[in-house]
Protein backbone atom coordinates (compact mmCIF):
# COMPACT_ATOMS: atom_id res chain seq x y z
CA UNK A 1 0.00 0.00 0.00
CA UNK A 2 2.74 2.08 0.88
CA UNK A 3 4.80 1.44 -1.77
CA UNK A 4 1.66 2.39 -4.28
CA UNK A 5 1.14 5.32 -3.29
CA UNK A 6 4.54 6.01 -3.42
CA UNK A 7 5.10 4.80 -7.14
CA UNK A 8 1.42 7.19 -7.35
CA UNK A 9 3.39 10.13 -6.27
CA UNK A 10 6.42 9.39 -8.80
CA UNK A 11 4.25 8.68 -11.63
CA UNK A 12 2.21 12.21 -10.76
CA UNK A 13 6.07 14.22 -10.29
CA UNK A 14 7.06 12.30 -13.52
CA UNK A 15 4.17 13.86 -14.94
CA UNK A 16 4.42 17.21 -13.77
CA UNK A 17 7.84 17.61 -14.78
CA UNK A 18 6.89 16.80 -18.14
CA UNK A 19 5.08 19.90 -18.64
CA UNK A 20 8.15 21.78 -17.68
CA UNK A 21 8.42 23.12 -21.47
CA UNK A 22 4.53 24.14 -20.42
CA UNK A 23 5.26 26.24 -17.49
CA UNK A 24 8.37 26.15 -15.10
CA UNK A 25 6.57 26.76 -11.99
CA UNK A 26 3.94 24.10 -12.62
CA UNK A 27 7.22 20.80 -11.84
CA UNK A 28 7.73 19.76 -8.69
CA UNK A 29 11.43 18.37 -8.47
CA UNK A 30 12.92 15.78 -5.86
CA UNK A 31 14.31 18.74 -3.36
CA UNK A 32 11.02 20.12 -3.26
CA UNK A 33 9.93 17.35 -1.11
CA UNK A 34 10.96 16.19 2.33
CA UNK A 35 10.13 12.69 3.49
CA UNK A 36 10.35 10.82 7.31
CA UNK A 37 12.57 7.91 8.19
CA UNK A 38 9.84 5.84 7.14
CA UNK A 39 9.65 7.03 3.81
CA UNK A 40 6.50 9.11 4.41
CA UNK A 41 6.28 12.48 2.91
CA UNK A 42 6.34 14.99 5.10
CA UNK A 43 6.39 18.16 2.92
CA UNK A 44 5.88 18.55 -0.55
CA UNK A 45 6.68 22.74 -1.23
CA UNK A 46 3.50 24.00 -2.32
CA UNK A 47 0.37 25.71 -1.30
CA UNK A 48 0.49 28.30 1.57
CA UNK A 49 -1.45 31.11 2.85
CA UNK A 50 -4.35 32.71 1.03
CA UNK A 51 -7.40 34.88 1.71
CA UNK A 52 -10.41 33.58 0.06
CA UNK A 53 -14.57 33.92 0.31
CA UNK A 54 -16.29 30.55 1.13
CA UNK A 55 -19.73 29.17 -0.01
CA UNK A 56 -21.28 31.12 2.64
CA UNK A 57 -19.71 34.34 1.82
CA UNK A 58 -17.27 34.97 4.78
CA UNK A 59 -13.89 35.53 4.61
CA UNK A 60 -11.58 32.66 4.86
CA UNK A 61 -7.58 31.99 5.38
CA UNK A 62 -5.54 29.12 5.33
CA UNK A 63 -5.65 29.79 9.33
CA UNK A 64 -9.09 28.73 9.54
CA UNK A 65 -8.18 25.08 8.44
CA UNK A 66 -5.19 24.23 10.86
CA UNK A 67 -5.40 21.64 13.34
CA UNK A 68 -7.49 19.61 10.27
CA UNK A 69 -5.94 17.46 7.40
CA UNK A 70 -7.38 19.14 4.47
CA UNK A 71 -8.24 17.61 0.86
CA UNK A 72 -8.25 20.55 -1.62
CA UNK A 73 -9.30 20.23 -5.30
CA UNK A 74 -9.72 22.79 -7.57
CA UNK A 75 -12.29 22.95 -10.13
CA UNK A 76 -15.51 24.96 -11.45
CA UNK A 77 -19.16 24.11 -11.08
CA UNK A 78 -20.00 23.95 -14.95
CA UNK A 79 -17.82 21.71 -15.36
CA UNK A 80 -19.93 18.23 -15.83
CA UNK A 81 -17.65 15.21 -16.33
CA UNK A 82 -14.22 15.42 -14.47
CA UNK A 83 -15.29 17.47 -11.71
CA UNK A 84 -18.29 15.75 -10.13
CA UNK A 85 -16.22 12.35 -10.38
CA UNK A 86 -13.56 14.07 -8.26
CA UNK A 87 -15.81 15.48 -5.87
CA UNK A 88 -17.41 12.35 -5.46
CA UNK A 89 -14.45 10.21 -4.92
CA UNK A 90 -13.09 13.03 -1.91
CA UNK A 91 -16.90 12.23 -0.44
CA UNK A 92 -16.33 8.24 -0.71
CA UNK A 93 -12.67 9.17 0.76
CA UNK A 94 -14.79 10.81 3.80
CA UNK A 95 -16.88 7.61 3.52
CA UNK A 96 -13.84 5.33 4.15
CA UNK A 97 -12.55 6.92 6.39
CA UNK A 98 -16.12 6.52 8.77
CA UNK A 99 -15.67 8.58 12.10
CA UNK A 100 -11.66 9.55 11.37
CA UNK A 101 -13.11 11.72 8.41
CA UNK A 102 -13.94 14.28 11.24
CA UNK A 103 -10.42 15.13 10.91
CA UNK A 104 -10.78 15.59 7.67
CA UNK A 105 -11.96 19.24 5.72
CA UNK A 106 -12.84 18.83 2.27
CA UNK A 107 -12.53 22.25 0.17
CA UNK A 108 -12.72 22.65 -3.65
CA UNK A 109 -11.50 26.23 -4.50
CA UNK A 110 -13.27 27.54 -8.14
CA UNK A 111 -10.70 28.19 -10.78
CA UNK A 112 -13.38 30.10 -12.53
CA UNK A 113 -14.38 32.80 -9.81
CA UNK A 114 -16.09 34.75 -12.53
CA UNK A 115 -19.42 32.48 -12.57
CA UNK A 116 -18.90 30.66 -9.43
CA UNK A 117 -20.17 33.10 -6.68
CA UNK A 118 -20.61 31.82 -3.15
CA UNK A 119 -24.49 30.67 -3.68
CA UNK A 120 -23.23 28.92 -6.46
CA UNK A 121 -21.08 26.96 -4.75
CA UNK A 122 -23.15 26.18 -2.00
CA UNK A 123 -26.00 24.55 -4.37
CA UNK A 124 -23.33 22.86 -6.05
CA UNK A 125 -21.01 21.24 -3.30
CA UNK A 126 -24.37 20.28 -1.49
CA UNK A 127 -24.88 17.39 -4.25
CA UNK A 128 -21.94 16.17 -2.96
CA UNK A 129 -21.29 15.96 0.52
CA UNK A 130 -22.21 18.12 3.41
CA UNK A 131 -19.23 18.95 4.87
CA UNK A 132 -17.60 20.20 1.41
CA UNK A 133 -16.62 23.73 1.70
CA UNK A 134 -16.50 25.84 -1.48
CA UNK A 135 -13.94 28.65 -1.85
CA UNK A 136 -14.05 31.61 -4.35
CA UNK A 137 -12.52 34.91 -4.40
CA UNK A 138 -11.68 37.41 -6.73
CA UNK A 139 -9.76 36.54 -10.24
CA UNK A 140 -6.53 37.94 -8.44
CA UNK A 141 -7.12 35.76 -4.81
CA UNK A 142 -7.66 32.51 -7.36
CA UNK A 143 -5.02 33.38 -9.13
CA UNK A 144 -2.58 33.49 -6.37
CA UNK A 145 -3.71 30.57 -4.54
CA UNK A 146 -3.84 28.41 -7.98
CA UNK A 147 -0.12 29.38 -8.24
CA UNK A 148 1.10 28.37 -4.79
CA UNK A 149 -0.83 24.43 -5.39
CA UNK A 150 0.63 24.93 -8.95
CA UNK A 151 -2.69 24.46 -11.02
CA UNK A 152 -3.08 25.66 -14.17
CA UNK A 153 -6.07 26.26 -15.57
CA UNK A 154 -7.55 28.39 -18.73
CA UNK A 155 -10.72 29.79 -20.17
CA UNK A 156 -11.91 28.36 -23.35
CA UNK A 157 -14.20 29.60 -25.81
CA UNK A 158 -16.35 28.57 -28.57
CA UNK A 159 -17.59 30.42 -30.80
CA UNK A 160 -20.71 27.70 -30.67
CA UNK A 161 -22.02 28.46 -27.20
CA UNK A 162 -22.88 31.31 -24.65
CA UNK A 163 -20.71 30.12 -22.35
CA UNK A 164 -17.16 29.09 -21.71
CA UNK A 165 -15.21 25.73 -20.39
CA UNK A 166 -12.03 25.76 -18.26
CA UNK A 167 -9.12 23.41 -19.40
CA UNK A 168 -7.76 22.54 -15.92
CA UNK A 169 -4.82 19.91 -14.05
CA UNK A 170 -7.10 18.44 -11.37
CA UNK A 171 -4.94 17.34 -8.51
CA UNK A 172 -6.64 16.14 -5.14
CA UNK A 173 -3.73 17.73 -2.48
CA UNK A 174 -3.48 16.26 1.11
CA UNK A 175 -2.54 19.34 3.48
CA UNK A 176 -1.51 18.33 6.99
CA UNK A 177 -2.78 19.70 10.40
CA UNK A 178 0.03 22.11 9.95
CA UNK A 179 -0.73 23.45 7.10
CA UNK A 180 1.79 21.71 4.71
CA UNK A 181 1.20 19.88 1.51
CA UNK A 182 2.06 16.02 1.87
CA UNK A 183 0.54 14.22 -0.93
CA UNK A 184 -1.34 15.47 -3.92
CA UNK A 185 -3.05 12.33 -5.78
CA UNK A 186 -3.65 12.49 -9.44
CA UNK A 187 -7.48 12.44 -11.36
CA UNK A 188 -7.96 8.75 -10.74
CA UNK A 189 -6.88 7.79 -7.85
CA UNK A 190 -8.90 5.07 -6.07
CA UNK A 191 -10.72 7.06 -3.22
CA UNK A 192 -9.24 3.90 -0.57
CA UNK A 193 -5.90 4.87 -1.71
CA UNK A 194 -6.09 8.64 -0.95
CA UNK A 195 -8.22 7.15 2.68
CA UNK A 196 -5.52 5.04 3.25
CA UNK A 197 -2.85 7.64 2.86
CA UNK A 198 -4.39 10.09 5.51
CA UNK A 199 -4.55 7.29 7.97
CA UNK A 200 -1.14 6.73 7.60
CA UNK A 201 -0.44 10.45 8.44
CA UNK A 202 -3.05 10.40 11.19
CA UNK A 203 -1.15 7.49 12.74
CA UNK A 204 2.14 9.40 12.31
CA UNK B 1 -51.80 29.57 -23.31
CA UNK B 2 -52.68 26.66 -25.27
CA UNK B 3 -48.89 25.88 -26.18
CA UNK B 4 -48.24 26.74 -21.72
CA UNK B 5 -50.36 23.91 -21.70
CA UNK B 6 -48.91 21.49 -24.05
CA UNK B 7 -45.79 22.03 -22.73
CA UNK B 8 -46.58 21.28 -18.88
CA UNK B 9 -47.96 18.09 -20.39
CA UNK B 10 -45.37 17.25 -22.36
CA UNK B 11 -42.96 18.06 -19.09
CA UNK B 12 -45.49 15.55 -16.92
CA UNK B 13 -44.75 13.07 -19.18
CA UNK B 14 -41.34 12.85 -19.31
CA UNK B 15 -41.09 13.17 -15.69
CA UNK B 16 -43.59 10.08 -14.60
CA UNK B 17 -42.64 8.00 -17.25
CA UNK B 18 -42.62 5.26 -14.92
CA UNK B 19 -40.75 2.00 -16.54
CA UNK B 20 -37.40 3.00 -17.93
CA UNK B 21 -36.07 1.07 -20.46
CA UNK B 22 -32.65 0.54 -19.91
CA UNK B 23 -31.75 -0.61 -23.51
CA UNK B 24 -32.58 0.43 -26.80
CA UNK B 25 -32.36 -1.56 -30.07
CA UNK B 26 -31.57 0.35 -33.77
CA UNK B 27 -31.08 -1.62 -36.81
CA UNK B 28 -27.64 -3.47 -35.34
CA UNK B 29 -27.28 -1.21 -32.76
CA UNK B 30 -27.81 -2.04 -29.03
CA UNK B 31 -28.06 0.98 -26.98
CA UNK B 32 -27.50 0.36 -23.10
CA UNK B 33 -27.99 2.12 -20.05
CA UNK B 34 -28.26 5.54 -20.65
CA UNK B 35 -27.65 7.97 -18.22
CA UNK B 36 -26.91 11.21 -16.64
CA UNK B 37 -26.19 13.40 -13.83
CA UNK B 38 -27.86 15.58 -11.49
CA UNK B 39 -26.65 19.27 -11.95
CA UNK B 40 -27.67 22.44 -9.91
CA UNK B 41 -29.68 24.85 -10.79
CA UNK B 42 -27.26 27.37 -11.96
CA UNK B 43 -25.19 24.47 -14.25
CA UNK B 44 -25.68 25.27 -17.88
CA UNK B 45 -24.56 21.95 -19.00
CA UNK B 46 -25.15 18.60 -18.35
CA UNK B 47 -23.63 14.94 -19.42
CA UNK B 48 -25.31 11.82 -20.72
CA UNK B 49 -23.35 8.37 -20.98
CA UNK B 50 -24.26 5.00 -22.49
CA UNK B 51 -22.82 2.08 -24.56
CA UNK B 52 -23.63 1.51 -27.67
CA UNK B 53 -22.92 -2.40 -29.60
CA UNK B 54 -22.70 -2.71 -32.79
CA UNK B 55 -23.43 -6.74 -33.68
CA UNK B 56 -23.22 -5.83 -37.46
CA UNK B 57 -20.49 -5.94 -39.81
CA UNK B 58 -20.32 -2.36 -40.98
CA UNK B 59 -18.89 0.55 -38.72
CA UNK B 60 -21.23 2.76 -37.53
CA UNK B 61 -21.03 6.73 -36.75
CA UNK B 62 -22.68 8.40 -33.93
CA UNK B 63 -22.49 11.81 -35.50
CA UNK B 64 -25.06 13.56 -33.66
CA UNK B 65 -27.32 14.03 -31.28
CA UNK B 66 -30.37 16.59 -30.13
CA UNK B 67 -32.18 17.27 -27.00
CA UNK B 68 -34.85 19.05 -25.73
CA UNK B 69 -33.26 19.83 -22.55
CA UNK B 70 -30.95 21.88 -24.11
CA UNK B 71 -29.88 24.23 -26.39
CA UNK B 72 -26.95 21.89 -27.72
CA UNK B 73 -26.02 18.80 -27.70
CA UNK B 74 -21.92 18.20 -28.37
CA UNK B 75 -20.20 15.30 -28.52
CA UNK B 76 -17.25 15.35 -26.31
CA UNK B 77 -14.18 13.52 -25.95
CA UNK B 78 -11.95 14.31 -22.03
CA UNK B 79 -8.28 14.21 -23.01
CA UNK B 80 -5.40 14.34 -21.25
CA UNK B 81 -2.59 16.80 -22.43
CA UNK B 82 0.05 15.93 -19.27
CA UNK B 83 -1.74 16.62 -16.71
CA UNK B 84 -4.44 18.95 -18.07
CA UNK B 85 -7.70 17.92 -18.96
CA UNK B 86 -9.52 19.18 -21.80
CA UNK B 87 -12.95 18.90 -22.96
CA UNK B 88 -12.45 18.46 -26.96
CA UNK B 89 -15.40 17.78 -29.24
CA UNK B 90 -15.56 15.03 -31.28
CA UNK B 91 -15.26 16.71 -35.08
CA UNK B 92 -16.19 13.00 -36.84
CA UNK B 93 -18.09 11.56 -34.66
CA UNK B 94 -18.17 8.82 -32.67
CA UNK B 95 -16.98 5.60 -34.44
CA UNK B 96 -18.59 2.17 -33.00
CA UNK B 97 -16.60 -0.68 -35.58
CA UNK B 98 -18.25 -3.44 -36.28
CA UNK B 99 -18.80 -6.46 -33.78
CA UNK B 100 -17.71 -4.27 -31.06
CA UNK B 101 -19.12 -1.71 -27.98
CA UNK B 102 -18.27 1.35 -27.51
CA UNK B 103 -18.89 3.07 -24.03
CA UNK B 104 -19.41 7.10 -23.60
CA UNK B 105 -18.45 7.02 -19.83
CA UNK B 106 -17.34 9.51 -17.08
CA UNK B 107 -13.39 11.39 -17.99
CA UNK B 108 -13.58 9.80 -21.44
CA UNK B 109 -16.15 10.13 -24.51
CA UNK B 110 -19.47 11.69 -23.47
CA UNK B 111 -22.69 13.42 -24.76
CA UNK B 112 -22.41 16.97 -23.36
CA UNK B 113 -25.78 18.68 -23.21
CA UNK B 114 -24.77 22.43 -23.16
CA UNK B 115 -26.74 24.94 -22.15
CA UNK B 116 -29.22 23.16 -20.01
CA UNK B 117 -32.51 24.66 -19.72
CA UNK B 118 -33.41 23.31 -16.31
CA UNK B 119 -32.02 21.50 -13.11
CA UNK B 120 -31.80 18.02 -14.02
CA UNK B 121 -32.97 16.06 -10.69
CA UNK B 122 -32.04 12.42 -9.60
CA UNK B 123 -34.65 9.81 -10.93
CA UNK B 124 -35.68 12.03 -13.77
CA UNK B 125 -35.16 11.25 -17.49
CA UNK B 126 -33.40 12.79 -19.69
CA UNK B 127 -34.51 12.49 -24.02
CA UNK B 128 -31.89 12.48 -26.15
CA UNK B 129 -31.99 11.72 -29.97
CA UNK B 130 -29.18 10.39 -31.19
CA UNK B 131 -27.94 10.12 -35.07
CA UNK B 132 -25.93 7.37 -36.32
CA UNK B 133 -24.84 7.95 -39.92
CA UNK B 134 -25.89 4.59 -41.16
CA UNK B 135 -28.57 3.35 -38.54
CA UNK B 136 -30.29 6.14 -38.81
CA UNK B 137 -31.44 7.78 -35.74
CA UNK B 138 -33.77 6.89 -32.49
CA UNK B 139 -34.68 8.60 -29.39
CA UNK B 140 -33.42 7.10 -25.72
CA UNK B 141 -33.84 7.79 -23.02
CA UNK B 142 -31.27 8.51 -20.31
CA UNK B 143 -31.92 8.17 -16.57
CA UNK B 144 -30.84 10.87 -14.10
CA UNK B 145 -28.26 9.24 -11.00
CA UNK B 146 -26.87 11.60 -8.39
CA UNK B 147 -24.56 14.33 -9.04
CA UNK B 148 -20.99 12.33 -8.76
CA UNK B 149 -22.35 9.23 -9.77
CA UNK B 150 -20.34 6.35 -11.78
CA UNK B 151 -23.10 5.01 -13.57
CA UNK B 152 -25.13 1.58 -13.45
CA UNK B 153 -23.27 -0.87 -11.67
CA UNK B 154 -23.73 -4.70 -12.19
CA UNK B 155 -23.88 -4.16 -16.17
CA UNK B 156 -24.53 -7.55 -16.77
CA UNK B 157 -27.71 -7.88 -14.45
CA UNK B 158 -31.11 -8.05 -16.64
CA UNK B 159 -33.42 -5.51 -14.49
CA UNK B 160 -33.69 -2.01 -14.00
CA UNK B 161 -31.18 -1.85 -11.39
CA UNK B 162 -30.11 1.61 -11.70
CA UNK B 163 -27.48 2.79 -9.22
CA UNK B 164 -27.73 -0.39 -7.80
CA UNK B 165 -24.40 -0.10 -5.85
CA UNK B 166 -21.72 -2.40 -4.53
CA UNK B 167 -21.66 -3.06 -0.55
CA UNK B 168 -19.16 -0.63 -0.35
CA UNK B 169 -20.67 2.39 -2.84
CA UNK B 170 -17.57 1.91 -4.88
CA UNK B 171 -15.71 -0.33 -7.10
CA UNK B 172 -12.08 -1.83 -5.58
CA UNK B 173 -9.52 -1.38 -7.95
CU1 LIG C 1 -17.98 17.80 -22.38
Amino acid sequence: MKKSTRIGLILAIILVAALAALAEWLVIRDDDITKNPNGLITSVKMGGAFNLIDHKGNTVTEKNFLGNYVLVFFGYTFCPDVCPTALADVALVLDELGRDSMAVTPIMITIDPKRDKPDVLSEYITLFHDRIIGLTGTEKQIKEVAEKYRVFYRRVDDQEYSFYLMDHTSFIYLVDPKGTVISLFRYGTPPSEIADTIRKHMKG
Amino acid sequence: MFLKILFSFIMIAFIHSSAVASEFQLGNLTISDPWSRATSSHQMSGVVYLRILNSGNQTDRLIKAVSIHSEKVTLHDMILDGDIMKMQSIKNGVEIPANSEVELKPGAKHIMLMGLKRRLDRGQTVSVTLHFQHAGMTEIKALVFDAGSRGPKGKNLKGNMPGNNSKNGHKSH
